[in-house]
C-alpha cells in the first residue's frame, strides 16, 4: 500500500509539472481556404503586408481579425463564426510561433520578384496543413545557399540547430564506432557538437560524480545504439578496463569505482570477498601484486585510493617491507624542495 | 546528501529563471519516473527498488540589450528506495546541470555561470561548478576559458579543489578547427594535472577528415596522450577510419593520487574501421584494433549487421572480441525495434558472451531485455522492461524498469514570467 502510495504521489508530481507548464495543444484551427482566395484574385499582400518589409521572422506576419473582417464582417454579424474558426467555444487567434530561422522576407522579396510561389509552392488548405516551403529544397536552388549547405554552415539559417532532430552530415558522420572516436571531436571542435546537442545530451554519460542511473538502463528501449556498459557489462568490465586503463577515466571519476566496489562490499579484507587471488602477497608469483598494479593500477584504486593511508604506502615506504618506490636515478632527477610543493611526496614524507 | 543544499538550488534556479523574463523565449524539457528494481548482491541475494524522479530544462529567451541569446539549463534527480535499502540511504539526489548562459558584445562572447561540463582541448571533459566564457574575435580566432571548482557527488565539497584551463582556437569552418589549449588543476591544495595540448579536427576536403591530439603533461615532462586519426567517405555508401594513439594511463589519474605512482605508464593502440552500406536499409560495420600494454598485447575489434525497416524499427546483430593479457571475451548480440500501430513500439536485446578465463568460477553470460513502451498522449510516453539472464556475478538476474516520461516544448509557460 506504502508503495502504491508513492508512486501515485509521483505520478501526481507529473501531472502537476504538467499543469504548471502547460501542455495544451489548442483546439481551435482557423480555416482559411487559399486557393478560394486566389481564385478570388486576393494578393498574398492583401493579407501578409507586414511581410514585405520583414528582417527577420519574429514579426506578425498573419492576418488579425479585423483584417479578414474587411471583407468577411457580415458573416461575423450573422454569427457564422463557424465559417472562420474550427471550435468556436474556443476560437482565438493564430498560435504564435518563436522564430527558428534567420530570414529576410524584404531581401528575398527583391529577388524573386514579389512572386511568393518562387519558395511557397504549396499552401495550407482548411483541415490540409502542409509545409510551406519545401524545406531545403526551397533554399538551395540559390548558389549561396548551396555553398552553405556543402560547407555544413547551418547557424547561418538556422537559429537553433539542438532543437532539430538532424542527422549527422558526413563530415560529422556518427556511424561505426563513434562513441570511442566522439571525444576527438568534442575536444577539437566542441562547437561541432553542440550545434546540435545539449549539454544534458553529454551529461547523460558525462555526469559521472552525479548521475542518476546509467545511460544503458534510462534509455534500455535502445538497443540500436551504442553503449560502453551495454547488458552485463559487470561481467566483463575489469577485463575492459585492463586492456584500457584510461578507457574509465575519461568518464569515471576513481571515487565512481572505489563508491561501487565498497557498495559492493569488494574490497580487501572483507572475507569472503576479498578479490586478491592466492599468491598476491608472494613476488615471483604469477598474481603478484605488484604487476597486477603496473597493468592496471585504476582497479587497485577503485579500493585502496586514500591518499596518506593508502596500503600502497603502507608498504612501499623507504624501509618499508614494499621497498623502495622510487625508480633508479630517482634522486639525480628530483631535488627535496620540489618534493615539498608534490602531493605524492608528501603522503610519505615530510 | 542534504535536502537543505537541493531546495537552495531549486530557489537559485527559479530566481534565475524570473531574472530572465524578457523578450520572445521557449522552453524544452522532461520529466520522467524511473522505477529499476534490480538485484545488488552476486546470486541474487537482494532485490532494490528504488525509484527515481528526474527534470531536465533548457529554456531560451532571446534576451534584452546587454544580454542576447539567454539559455538556462537545469537536470536534476531525486532517488527514493522502497523496501530496506542495501548502502542504508533511502534518499539520494543530484544537480547533473544547472547554469545560465548569456551571449554579450554583440554576441560576440558567450558566458555560462553554474555547474557545467567543461570541454575542450587539454580539460577534455570535466564537469565543473564555475564560469566560462568563449569568443571569436576576428576570422574565427577566438578563445575559450574555464574557471572553477570539479563537481563532487551528492553536494558534498572539496577544500582545496580547483581547475582552470583556456583554450584559443581557430575555426575555419563548422568541421575545421585547430586549437591550443592548457588545463591547471589543484585538487586538496596540490597539483592534479597541469598540461598542454595541441589538438584539430580538419576537413581538407568534403570527404576527407583529419583528427589529431597531442598533450603534454608539464609536471612529468611527458606525453600524456596523443591520437591521430583520418577518416574518410570514399563514396555514399563507404565509410573507412584508421587511427593511432598513445596514452599515458596514470596521467588520467589526478598526480595527488599515490596510484599514479605505481600505475602503467603507456598503452599504445592502432586500427581502423570499415562501414559499408551495402543497401540503403542495410549497413555493415566492422572494426579493428591492437593493443599493446605493459603486460603484452591484445586486440579489440567486432562486426556488425544493421537493418533499419522504413517504418523506424530497426534489426541487428553483432559480433565482438576483446582480448588482453589475462583474459578476454567474445560477445555476440541480436537485437531489435519493431514498431506497431498507436504508437507501440517493442524491443528486444539479446547479448551472450564467453571469457576466455572464468570470473567467479563462470565462463559464460548471457542477458535477454524485453521493453514495451507507448506513447499515449503527445509528449507523454511509457515503457515496461524486463531482464533476465544467468551472468559470473549473478546465477539468475532479474530486473525490472518502468519508466514514465514527458516531454514539453514550446510554448511553456514557466513560473518568474519566463513563456
Amino acid at each position: 500500500m506504502k508503495y502504491l502510495l508513492v508512486l501515485a504521489a509521483a505520478v501526481a508530481a507529473c501531472a502537476t509539472a504538467a499543469t504548471v507548464l502547460g501542455t495544451s495543444a489548442g483546439g481551435d484551427e482557423i480555416l482559411f481556404p487559399h486557393a478560394r482566395h486566389k481564385q478570388a484574385n486576393v494578393d498574398c499582400i492583401t493579407c501578409h503586408e507586414p511581410v514585405w518589409d520583414a528582417k527577420t521572422l519574429a514579426g506578425d506576419f498573419l492576418p488579425n481579425e479585423a483584417k479578414c473582417l474587411e471583407c468577411h464582417k457580415a458573416k461575423k454579424a450573422a454569427g457564422e463564426c463557424a465559417m472562420c474558426h474550427s471550435d468556436v467555444r474556443h476560437a482565438g487567434p493564430w498560435p504564435k510561433r518563436p522564430p527558428r530561422l534567420n530570414f529576410d522576407h524584404a531581401a528575398h522579396l527583391d529577388r524573386v520578384k514579389e512572386d511568393c510561389s518562387v519558395c511557397h509552392k504549396q499552401l495550407a488548405e482548411p483541415r490540409k496543413p502542409v509545409m510551406i516551403t519545401a524545406g531545403h529544397a526551397a533554399c538551395l536552388t540559390c548558389h549561396n545557399h548551396s555553398k552553405q549547405y556543402d560547407d555544413a554552415q547551418c547557424t547561418t539559417c538556422h537559429l537553433d540547430l539542438a532543437s532539430y532532430p538532424l542527422v549527422p552530415v558526413t563530415e560529422v558522420s556518427h556511424q561505426g564506432d563513434f562513441l570511442r572516436r566522439h571525444g576527438n571531436v568534442a575536444r577539437a571542435s566542441g562547437k561541432s557538437c553542440a550545434a546540435c546537442h545539449e549539454q544534458n545530451f553529454c551529461l547523460d554519460c558525462h555526469a559521472e560524480k552525479t548521475v542518476m542511473v546509467p545511460v544503458e538502463t534510462r534509455l534500455v528501449d535502445r538497443p540500436d545504439r551504442r553503449f560502453i556498459h551495454r547488458q552485463d557489462f559487470l561481467g566483463r568490465h575489469s577485463i575492459d578496463a585492463r586492456s584500457d586503463p584510461a578507457l574509465c577515466q575519461r568518464c569515471h571519476a576513481v571515487s565512481s569505482c572505489e563508491t561501487c566496489h565498497q557498495h559492493e562490499r569488494i574490497s580487501a579484507g572483507a572475507s569472503a570477498r576479498n578479490p586478491h587471488p592466492p599468491g598476491w602477497v608472494l613476488p615471483g608469483s604469477p598474481q603478484f601484486h605488484g604487476t597486477e598494479a603496473r597493468r592496471n593500477i585504476s582497479s587497485c584504486a577503485a579500493c585502496h585510493d586514500q591518499g596518506e593511508q593508502s596500503n600502497c604506502v603502507s608498504c612501499h615506504k623507504v624501509g618499508g617491507i614494499g621497498g623502495d618506490p622510487h625508480p633508479a636515478g630517482f634522486r639525480t632527477r628530483h631535488d627535496i624542495n620540489e618534493a615539498r610543493n608534490d602531493g605524492r611526496c608528501v603522503a610519505c614524507h615530510f | 546528501m542534504s535536502f537543505a543544499n537541493g531546495l537552495r538550488l531549486a530557489r537559485a534556479a527559479g530566481s534565475l529563471l524570473a531574472l530572465a523574463g524578457a523578450g520572445a523565449a521557449r522552453a524544452d524539457g522532461s520529466a520522467t519516473t524511473l522505477l529499476d528494481s534490480r538485484p545488488y548482491v552476486r546470486d541474487g541475494g537482494h532485490q532494490e527498488t528504488p525509484l527515481y524522479e528526474s527534470f531536465a530544462l533548457s529554456a531560451r529567451s532571446d534576451g534584452g540589450d546587454v544580454l542576447q541569446d539567454v539559455r538556462i539549463v537545469a537536470r536534476a534527480w531525486g532517488r527514493l528506495t522502497l523496501g530496506t535499502p542495501f548502502d542504508e540511504h533511502r534518499t539520494a539526489g543530484d544537480v547533473d546541470s544547472l547554469f545560465v548562459e548569456g551571449r554579450v558584445l554583440k554576441r560576440h562572447l558567450l558566458l555560462r555561470v553554474g555547474r557545467q561540463l567543461a570541454v575542450g582541448g587539454a580539460v577534455r571533459a570535466t564537469q565543473l561548478d564555475g564560469i566560462a566564457a568563449d569568443g571569436v574575435v576576428r576570422n574565427g580566432i577566438g578563445a575559450q576559458a574555464w574557471a572553477g571548482v570539479p563537481v563532487q557527488p551528492r553536494f558534498s565539497q572539496a577544500g582545496g579543489d580547483f581547475l582552470t584551463g583556456a583554450r584559443v582556437f581557430w575555426r575555419h569552418a563548422f568541421d575545421s578547427e585547430v586549437g591550443a589549449s592548457f588545463v591547471y588543476a589543484l585538487r586538496k591544495g596540490y597539483i592534479a594535472r597541469r598540461d598542454v595540448a595541441l589538438e584539430g579536427s580538419w576537413t581538407p576536403i568534403r570527404a576527407v577528415t583529419v583528427n589529431a591530439l597531442g598533450q603534454w603533461s608539464l609536471e612529468e615532462a611527458r606525453l600524456a596522450e596523443a591520437r591521430l586519426q583520418g577518416l574518410w567517405q570514399a563514396s555514399p555508401k563507404l565509410q573507412l577510419v584508421a587511427d593511432v594513439q598513445r596514452t599515458a594511463p596514470d596521467l588520467f589519474l589526478d598526480r595527488t593520487s599515490i596510484f599514479s605512482v605505481f600505475s602503467e605508464e603507456r598503452r599504445d593502440e592502432a586500427g581502423g574501421e570499415v562501414v559499408y552500406r551495402l543497401l540503403q536499409p542495410l549497413s555493415l560495420e566492422g572494426d579493428w584494433h591492437f593493443l599493446k600494454v605493459e603486460g603484452g598485447n591484445g586486440h579489440r575489434g567486432g562486426a556488425r549487421a544493421t537493418f533499419r525497416t522504413p517504418t523506424g524499427g530497426s534489426f541487428g546483430a553483432e559480433a565482438r572480441l576483446l582480448t588482453e593479457p589475462d583474459n578476454g571475451y567474445k560477445l555476440a548480440r541480436l537485437f531489435g525495434i519493431r514498431r506497431f500501430p498507436r504508437n507501440v513500439t517493442v524491443t528486444l536485446d539479446l547479448d551472450a558472451y564467453w571469457l576466455e578465463r572464468q570470473i567467479n568460477a563462470e565462463k559464460r553470460s548471457f542477458v535477454a531485455t524485453l521493453t514495451g513502451g507507448w506513447a499515449f498522449l503527445p509528449g507523454w510516453e511509457a515503457m515496461l522492461a524486463g531482464s533476465f539472464g544467468t551472468t559470473p556475478y549473478f546465477e539468475r538476474r532479474t530486473e525490472v524498469i518502468a519508466r514514465v516520461a514527458w516531454r514539453f516544448g514550446v510554448p511553456a509557460r514557466l513560473p518568474g514570467g519566463f513563456r
